[in-house]
């Protein structure tokens, strides 16, 4: 079962894989894939800006976790949705190197080929 | 009631498009039994659907890994190449073709960096299986154009048997600016952690002109209008001028919007009366009403796969999770439709009538 890193006690019901496609003022266009049941397909929303985490990170591309859940502090449970953008690590200088002589060899097989048609 | 599954004369060409929402797909007969496939959208609401030309060439008991000539991919939207890559592993006859822009070893190094990172869920995989099924198939000893991809631009022609097919763009000036865009927006993703977003510009798209017989056909992809007249529509009208004229069936650029509208194609390009599909594109609910009515001033004969206010409500999740849903976001929608509409297109390849079929809820304009 998919668990995104949550610091306090959650009791997850649903999560979304999300990505940013557009950013119009405070109206962040939204494509959001189901990780809780995958048999359900992409939907699109717009969220607000202000209810990202790290609303300065939020550019079109970004991957967040949109995740509704159960919080439970001392005065009852609540019903809560957090939306976390998320951090892709970067590829190391040693898999870009790879990429590139990969690139290089397919290129050389496949590359523009107009003259010998 | 016409039979859906029942293929084409081959004498007949059949221009078959498909769609709607974030995917479109024309298959075309070119006549004898060959088969094209430009783009490709699935055959219901989940990534994991079929390929809607797989099914429907299936569907007409058609031999795909031989019947297939070429699978073009117009531009890299994943509203035009989402399975593609199924369609080519099947087609193990055909030479795949794709935008011009894409053919820079810069690109394609840094498409290879993120192919294997799931969490970049780029928009290259259709790219990078496109090419894993390319290497396969290269050891066996295949040739030219089994096996090697084009890279279409202007005036380009495309191995095919029983049409001429060609290329009318991108222009080298579109091919320029957007193989600049393309690497940067990819190496944007890579540096900052970011996915790959379609957001470049349809000015390298790939349009196609096929004469099978003695009919002709536009496929007006998703190109649209350029400031700069060296790119876009305005290009292609002038190239065409007095050599390209006379088709009978035009599969409408740009989901009929105003951008992708050039009244030269129509006065210059296009017979009289011709026979005019296209697919609607939900995220921008285009065709807007002003396009719907221009079309239709243009020709009698205007379809649409499928209708564009088409419900497409998100599936439910229990109250609780759709209350907050319901709170949090605004115009939540299914991206997906469940299966797409069928405009199918029929004429001898030497002239008579041209029969006109819908399904799956396709409709006059």
């Amino acid at each position: 079962m998919f668990a995104p890193p949550v610091a306090e006690a959650f009791e997850l019901l649903q999560a979304f894989d999300g990505t940013v496609e557009r950013v119009s003022g405070e109206d962040i266009s939204v494509v959001l894939r189901d990780i809780t049941d995958p048999s359900n397909g992409d939907e699109e929303a717009v969220l607000s800006l202000s209810q990202f985490d790290a609303p300065e990170r939020v550019a079109v591309g970004t991957p967040f976790y949109l995740m509704v859940g159960y919080r439970t502090p001392r005065s009852g449970r609540e019903t809560v949705t957090l939306v976390r953008v998320r951090t892709i690590v970067p590829l190391s200088a040693s898999q870009r190197a790879r990429a590139k002589a990969e690139a290089k060899a397919l290129f050389s097989k496949f590359g523009p080929q107009g003259e010998r048609a | 009631m016409p039979e859906l599954d029942v293929p084409p004369a081959l004498n007949e060409v059949e221009v078959s498009i498909f769609g709607p929402g974030v995917g479109e797909c024309v298959v075309v007969h070119t006549g004898a039994g060959e088969w094209l496939v430009v783009d490709s959208c699935l055959d219901g609401p989940t990534r994991s659907a079929e390929p809607v030309a797989l099914r429907y060439l299936r569907q007409l008991k058609v031999d795909v890994a031989t019947a297939v000539s070429l699978v073009v991919i117009t531009h890299w939207h994943d509203d035009h190449d989402r399975g593609v890559t199924d369609v080519f592993r099947a087609a193990k006859s055909a030479t795949v073709v794709m935008s011009s822009v894409l053919c820079t070893e810069e690109i394609w190094s840094l498409v290879r960096m993120v192919k294997d990172r799931d969490d970049f869920d780029s928009g290259v995989d259709e790219f990078t299986g496109i090419f894993g099924e390319l290497t396969t198939r290269l050891p066996a000893g295949a040739t030219f154009p089994v096996g090697v991809p084009r890279f279409a631009k202007a005036e380009l022609p495309l191995p095919c048997k029983n049409a001429a097919v060609t290329a009318l763009c991108p222009s080298d000036v579109a091919i320029a600016k957007g193989q600049v865009a393309v690497a940067e927006r990819l190496e944007s993703a890579v540096a900052k952690g970011r996915r790959l977003v379609a957001e470049d510009p349809n000015h390298t798209s790939v349009v196609l002109w096929i004469q099978a017989g003695s009919r002709r056909i536009l496929l007006g992809s998703d190109l649209e209008n350029e400031t700069d007249p060296r790119n876009g529509w305005t290009a292609i009208v002038n190239d065409a001028a007095g050599k390209r004229n006379g088709a009978e069936v035009f599969k409408v650029a740009h989901h009929g919007s105003e951008n992708g509208h050039h009244p030269q194609v129509w006065s210059d390009m296009l017979a009289p009366g011709a026979t005019a599909a296209l697919t609607p594109f939900r995220r921008s609910s285009l065709p807007f009403a002003r396009d719907v009515e221009r079309i239709k001033k243009l020709t009698p004969e205007c379809y649409i796969t499928a209708q564009k206010t088409a419900a497409k409500r998100p599936p439910k999740r229990g109250a609780a999770v759709d209350a907050v849903l319901n709170v949090v976001t605004n115009r939540r929608r299914a991206v997906r439709g469940s299966k797409p509409g069928h405009v199918r297109v029929r004429m001898g390849r030497d002239g008579g009538s041209i029969t006109v079929d819908l399904f799956d809820g396709a409709k006059p304009l």
